[in-house]
C-alpha cells in the first residue's frame, strides 16, 4: 500500500512539473475535474468511467481527485483511496459532526450541484484538512465530487 | 302451608323412604366426588407451579443470561474498535494490529451468534423476538461498519477516525435495541413469578374450602347412616325382643317404612304369622292323629287276623287282642317292649306249638326276622288249628305279621286240591292227575322201565244210561270202579277220564306178556254181570294198550295210541283188547283227513246228485227217482256215499249234507212230471235230530214240491234204535204227507216185527238178495216171502240192483211191484233225466213187457 502511495506522489510530481501550474488545485480545477468525469460518464458509461477513476490516475492532479457516492450513501469510485470503494458512507462526519455525505446528498438531490465545507484526511500529508468540494449529480443514481484542500 | 313448605315436608319424606342402600350409596358417591375433585384440584395446581417454576427456569433466565452475554460482547467489540483505531494511527506494528483486528472479529461473530440463537429460541413473545429481530439488523450494520473501519485504518488512520463517530452512532442503536430487549425478558419472568405467586395463594384457598366442604359431607353422612340404619335397627331388635318376650307390640311405623328396614319388618311379620299358623295347624293335626289312633286301636282290636309288629330288636311294639286269643298270649307278655324270645317259648312251653323241634322253630323264626325277609307260612297248632302267617319286613328293620285262624280255609283247599284231580263220583284219579301220573311213569320209562296205558270203554254203557237213567249208570260206574281196583297191582294208577272210559298205567313190567295179562284181568272182572238196580246188567269192555319202552314218547300221544287201539278193539267186535300198532295210526290219520276234507266239501258244495229211476213193472213206466249223493273230491274224483258218509255221521256233517239233498232233490223234482217220485236216503242219526224235521219242511216248502211225492227212505238200523222218540218222529213225517220207505230190507238185524212198529209205505230189497235171484232157492224163497209179506201189509216193494232181463222177468213173475237198478239206467245227473224217461219208456212198452208178458203167460 504504502509502495503504492509513493508511486503515486512520483505520479503526480512527474505531471505537476511539467504543467508548471501552482502547488496545490483550486476550486476551478476542481469543477473542470467533474465536469471531465460527467463528460467521460456520459460518453463512456458509469463502469468505465468507475474504473477510471479508481484504478487510474486519469482524474488525478496534485490533491486533486473526484469521489462518487451512489444516492444510498454508497462509494462507487474513489480517486484517493480505492479501499473506500463498496463501503456505505452515510453515517460518516468530521470532527465537528458534519454528516457530510448526507450533506453532499442533500445538494445533489436539491440544486443538483453546490459546494460543501468539511474535515477530511489529506492523501498527500495524511492529515485532516479543512476541505471544500465540489458535487455534481451524475446521472440518475449517483453524484461525483472533487474537493479542494485549505491551507 | 306455603308450597314452598309443602315441596320441602314431601322432599323430606321422599327421602325418608328412600332405601338405605340408594342413601349410603349417594352420599359416599358425593364425598368421593368431592374427594376426587380436591385431588385433581390439587393436582392440577401443584402441576400449573411445577410448570410455571420450570418456565422460569428453562425460558426466563437463560433469555436474560444471553441478552447480557451479547451485550458485553457488544461492548468488548465496541471498546475494541476504539483501540484499534487508536493504535493503527499510533503506528503500532502490523502484527499486534492483527491479533487485535481477529479479537474483535471473534467478539462480533460471538454477539451476532448469540443473537441468532435468541432468535432461535421458541419461546420468545413477540415483542420479544421484534426487539431481537431489531438488534440483529442493527447488529449487521454495526459489524459491517467495524470492519469497514478496520479496513480503512489499515490504510488511512484518519478517516478510521472519522467513521468511529458513525461507528459509535451504530453501537448505540444496537446497545439501546439490546437494554430495551433485557428489560421485555425480565418483565416477562416478573409476570410469570406473579402469576404463580397469585396461582398458588388462590388454589390454597380452595383446597382448604373443598376440604372444609368433604369434612361437612362426611359428618352429615354419618349422622345420616346413624338415623336411618342404627336408629331403625335398634328400634328392630326392640320391638323383636319385645315380640320375643310375648308382648305383640311391634312398632306399627317401622311396618310402614318403605326402606329395607320395612321390608325386614314385613317379612318378620310374615314370618311370625306363618309360625303361629303353622303352629295352629300342628295343633290340629296332633288331634286328628289323636283321633285317628283311637279309631286305629278301635280296627285292630276288632279285625280278624292277629296282628303284631315287632322293632328291629325284637321288641313288640303292638299286638291285637285276636293275635293274644290265637297263641293264648297271657298279658303280661303283650306288653310293647316284650322280647319276641319270649312270646315264642311261652308258645312252646304251653304246649300250643304242635311242629318238630321247639328250637329249630325258635330258630327259624328269629333268622327269618333278622333276615329281613317276606315270607308266609303255615303253622299247625297242638289244637289242630292251621294258623296263616304273613310275615313282611318293615323299612326300620322290624316287621309285622299277620295270623289267620285257617283251619277252615286249609281243610277246604285240600279238599277243592283233591277234587281237581279226582273224579267225584268213583274216587279215582281224574284225567288231570292221570296225566301227571302218565309223566312221572314215563320218567321211570326213560330208566328202562317198561310201562302201559290202558284205556278201558264199557260196551254197553250207554244202554244202561238210556234204559236205566243216569243215576243207575253212575251206579254202574262205581261198581266198574271197583272191580278195576281190585284188578290193578300195588303201584298201578286207575283213572276214569270221563263217561265211561276209564285207564290205568301200568308199571314195572317184565314183558309184554304181562300187560296182556293185566288185560285180560281186566275184561274178565268186567264181562261178569253187574247188579244194577236190581237188574242183572252185562256190560262187558274194550280194552286198547299201549306200552312204552323207553321214555321218547310224549304223555298225550301214549294215551293217544291207547286210545287209538281201544277204538280198534271196540270196531273189531268189542269184548276184546287190542295193543296199539303204527298203521291204526295210519288208518285214524286217513279218516281224519278225510273228515277234513268232508268239512270243505260241505263248504265248498263239492257235492252232487245223481238219480235211478225206479220202474212200474205192471205199467213198465217210471214211477220216480231215487237221489243217490256224489262227493265230487278236487283231487279223488267221484267218491261214492260209502266212503264219506259214516264219517259223516260221526262228525255231524251229515245235517248240512242232508239238508243239501234235500233241497236240492226237492228243487229238481219240482220240476219233473207230477207222477214221478223222489226218493231221498235219511241216515238213522238224523233222523233223532230237531234239524232234520226243519230241514224237512224248508225243503218242501221252497221247492213247492207235494209232499206225497217225496219218499224219505230209511234203513232198518233206525229201527234198532227202537225208541219212542224215533218212532212219534217217523209219525211226523208221516202226517206231512210224506212217503216213507224201509231200505237195505234184509240186511240188518231186522226182526219182521220191526215192521210191525211202523206202517211203511214200500219196502226196498237188498240188492244181496236180487243178485241171487233164479240160481239160489234160499235167495227165492226169501224175495218171494217178503213179496207177499208186502203184499198182505198192503205196501209196495221195490227190487233194488236189478242188472239183467232175467232178474227182471223173474221178479215181474212174482208179482214184485217196483224193481230199479242198472238194467234200466245206472244214476244220471237230474239234466238228463227227460231224455232217460223218453228212452226207457219207450223201450219198455216196446221190447221189454211184451217179452215179459210172455213169462208170465
Amino acid at each position: 500500500m504504502r509502495i503504492r502511495w509513493r508511486a503515486a506522489l512520483v505520479l503526480v510530481m512527474a505531471i505537476c512539473l511539467p504543467a508548471s501550474a501552482g502547488e496545490y488545485g483550486t476550486r476551478d480545477e476542481a469543477v473542470a475535474m467533474v465536469k471531465r468525469v460527467q463528460a467521460k460518464f456520459a460518453a463512456e458509461g458509469a463502469d468505465a468511467t468507475f474504473k477510471a477513476i479508481t484504478g487510474t490516475d486519469e482524474f488525478r492532479d496534485r490533491d486533486l481527485y473526484p469521489f462518487v457516492y451512489d444516492v444510498d450513501g454508497w462509494n462507487v469510485a474513489h480517486g484517493a483511496n480505492a479501499k473506500m470503494v463498496g463501503k456505505l458512507w452515510i453515517s460518516i462526519k468530521d470532527q465537528d459532526g458534519n454528516f457530510l455525505i448526507q450533506q453532499m446528498l442533500a445538494i445533489t438531490r436539491g440544486p443538483g450541484r453546490g459546494w460543501v465545507d468539511y474535515k477530511w484526511p489529506n492523501p498527500i500529508t495524511h492529515k485532516i484538512q479543512d476541505k471544500s468540494a465540489y458535487v455534481e449529480k451524475l446521472g440518475d443514481r449517483y453524484f461525483v465530487g472533487v474537493g479542494v484542500y485549505r491551507y | 302451608m306455603s308450597p314452598f313448605l309443602a315441596r320441602l315436608r314431601w322432599a323430606q319424606r321422599t327421602l325418608h323412604d328412600l332405601p338405605i342402600g340408594v342413601k349410603t350409596f349417594a352420599l359416599s358417591g358425593v364425598l368421593l366426588v368431592c374427594l376426587g375433585a380436591l385431588g385433581a384440584h390439587a393436582l392440577f395446581v401443584m402441576d400449573s407451579l411445577s410448570r410455571g417454576l420450570r418456565e422460569l427456569t428453562s425460558r426466563d433466565l437463560p433469555k436474560q443470561q444471553a441478552v447480557h452475554a451479547i451485550k458485553s460482547d457488544a461492548i468488548a467489540t465496541h471498546v475494541n474498535i476504539y483501540r484499534y483505531v487508536a493504535w493503527s494511527s499510533s503506528g503500532v506494528n502490523v502484527s499486534t494490529l492483527d491479533s487485535l483486528s481477529r479479537k474483535i472479529d471473534a467478539y462480533a461473530r460471538t454477539a451476532e451468534n448469540g443473537l441468532a440463537a435468541l432468535d432461535a429460541r421458541n419461546d420468545l413473545s413477540s415483542t420479544e423476538r421484534e426487539g431481537v429481530r431489531k438488534a440483529i439488523r442493527q447488529w449487521r450494520r454495526y459489524a459491517t461498519a467495524v470492519s469497514d473501519t478496520i479496513e480503512i485504518a489499515g490504510s488511512d488512520a484518519a478517516l478510521a477516525t472519522m467513521m468511529l463517530g458513525g461507528t459509535d452512532e451504530d453501537y448505540k442503536r444496537v446497545a439501546t435495541t439490546l437494554d430495551d430487549v433485557a428489560v421485555r425478558v425480565s418483565d416477562d419472568t416478573a409476570v410469570a413469578t406473579d402469576d404463580l405467586v397469585r396461582n398458588s395463594a388462590r388454589s390454597k384457598w380452595l383446597i382448604a374450602g373443598g376440604g372444609l366442604l368433604t369434612l361437612l359431607l362426611g359428618i352429615v353422612a354419618t349422622v345420616l347412616v346413624i338415623r336411618s340404619v342404627v336408629k331403625p335397627m335398634q328400634a328392630v331388635t326392640r320391638a323383636l325382643r319385645a315380640d320375643a318376650a310375648g308382648h305383640r307390640s311391634v312398632a306399627v311405623e317401622l311396618c310402614a317404612r318403605r326402606d329395607e328396614i320395612g321390608q325386614m319388618m314385613k317379612a318378620m311379620m310374615k314370618f311370625r304369622e306363618q309360625t303361629e299358623s303353622d303352629n295352629r295347624l300342628l295343633a290340629a293335626r296332633e288331634q286328628e292323629l289323636a283321633v285317628q289312633n283311637a279309631r286305629f286301636n278301635a280296627a285292630l282290636n276288632n279285625m280278624s287276623q292277629g296282628l303284631a309288629m315287632f322293632d328291629a330288636e325284637r321288641r313288640l311294639i303292638v299286638c291285637n287282642a285276636r293275635y293274644a286269643e290265637i297263641y293264648s298270649v297271657p298279658p303280661e307278655l303283650t306288653r310293647p317292649g316284650t322280647p319276641q324270645l319270649e312270646i315264642l317259648q311261652h308258645r312252646v312251653t304251653s304246649g300250643i306249638y304242635a311242629g318238630g323241634e321247639a328250637t329249630s322253630y325258635l330258630r327259624s323264626r328269629l333268622e327269618m326276622a333278622a333276615a329281613q325277609r317276606n315270607d308266609e307260612h303255615v303253622i299247625e297248632l297242638a289244637d289242630g288249628r292251621t294258623i296263616q302267617v304273613v310275615h313282611r319286613a318293615m323299612p326300620d328293620g322290624g316287621w309285622v305279621s299277620t295270623h289267620e285262624d285257617a283251619t277252615a280255609r286249609a281243610k277246604a283247599e285240600q279238599k277243592i286240591a283233591h277234587m281237581a284231580r279226582h273224579d267225584a263220583l268213583t274216587g279215582l284219579p281224574n284225567r288231570l292227575l292221570f296225566r301227571e301220573e302218565m309223566e312221572r311213569a314215563l320218567a321211570n320209562a326213560a330208566r328202562g322201565e317198561m310201562i302201559a296205558v290202558l284205556c278201558i270203554d264199557l260196551d254197553r254203557f250207554k244202554e244202561v244210561n238210556d234204559t236205566l237213567g243216569h243215576p243207575a249208570g253212575d251206579q254202574l260206574l262205581v261198581s266198574a270202579a271197583a272191580r278195576l281196583r281190585q284188578c290193578v297191582r300195588q303201584g298201578d294208577t286207575i283213572a276214569r277220564l270221563g263217561g265211561d272210559e276209564f285207564a290205568v298205567i301200568a308199571r314195572a313190567l317184565a314183558c309184554a306178556d304181562d300187560v296182556e295179562v293185566a288185560a285180560q284181568r281186566i275184561l274178565g272182572a268186567l264181562n261178569r254181570p253187574f247188579n244194577v238196580d236190581g237188574h242183572e246188567a252185562i256190560i262187558g269192555a274194550s280194552v286198547g294198550i299201549a306200552v312204552a319202552t323207553d321214555g321218547d314218547i310224549a304223555a298225550h300221544s301214549l294215551l293217544r295210541n291207547a286210545d287209538v287201539a281201544l277204538y280198534r278193539a271196540k270196531a273189531e267186535g268189542r269184548h276184546t283188547f287190542r295193543f296199539f300198532e303204527p298203521e291204526m295210526d295210519a288208518r285214524l290219520k286217513t279218516r281224519h283227513k278225510l273228515e277234513m276234507e268232508l268239512r270243505r266239501a260241505v263248504q265248498e258244495h263239492e257235492f252232487e246228485l245223481a238219480y235211478q229211476p225206479i220202474m212200474r213193472l205192471d205199467s213198465g213206466r217210471v214211477s220216480g227217482f231215487e237221489a243217490l249223493i256224489r262227493w265230487r273230491h278236487p283231487e279223488r274224483g267221484l267218491i261214492p256215499p260209502a266212503e264219506f258218509i259214516d264219517v259223516a255221521e260221526e262228525t255231524g256233517l251229515i245235517g248240512s249234507i242232508n239238508d243239501w239233498v234235500l233241497r236240492t232233490a226237492c228243487a229238481d223234482a219240482a220240476t219233473w212230471p207230477q207222477r214221478l217220485r223222489l226218493g231221498v236216503n235219511l241216515s238213522p242219526s238224523q233222523l233223532r235230530s230237531d234239524a232234520f224235521m226243519r230241514s224237512l219242511k224248508n225243503a218242501l216248502r221252497h221247492s213247492g214240491l207235494d209232499p206225497q211225492r217225496l219218499e224219505i227212505e230209511i234203513t232198518e238200523s233206525v229201527l234198532m234204535q227202537d225208541n219212542e222218540a224215533t218212532i212219534a218222529q217217523l209219525h211226523e213225517v208221516e202226517r206231512l204227507g210224506v212217503r216213507i220207505a224201509l231200505d237195505d230190507f234184509g240186511t240188518g238185524f231186522s226182526s219182521l216185527s220191526y215192521l210191525l212198529r211202523f206202517p211203511f209205505d214200500k219196502i226196498k230189497i237188498d240188492r244181496t238178495f236180487v243178485k241171487d235171484v233164479g240160481s239160489r232157492a234160499e235167495a227165492d224163497a226169501i224175495i218171494r216171502a217178503v213179496v207177499s209179506l208186502a203184499r198182505g201189509l198192503h205196501v209196495d216193494i221195490t227190487a233194488e240192483g236189478v242188472e239183467t232181463e232175467m232178474q227182471l222177468a223173474w221178479l215181474h213173475a212174482e208179482r214184485c211191484t217196483e224193481a230199479q237198478g242198472f238194467l234200466f239206467s245206472a244214476p244220471r245227473p237230474a239234466g238228463e233225466l227227460a231224455e232217460v224217461l223218453v228212452t226207457l219208456e219207450r223201450r219198455n212198452r216196446q221190447k221189454t213187457f211184451p217179452r215179459l208178458a210172455t213169462v208170465n203167460a
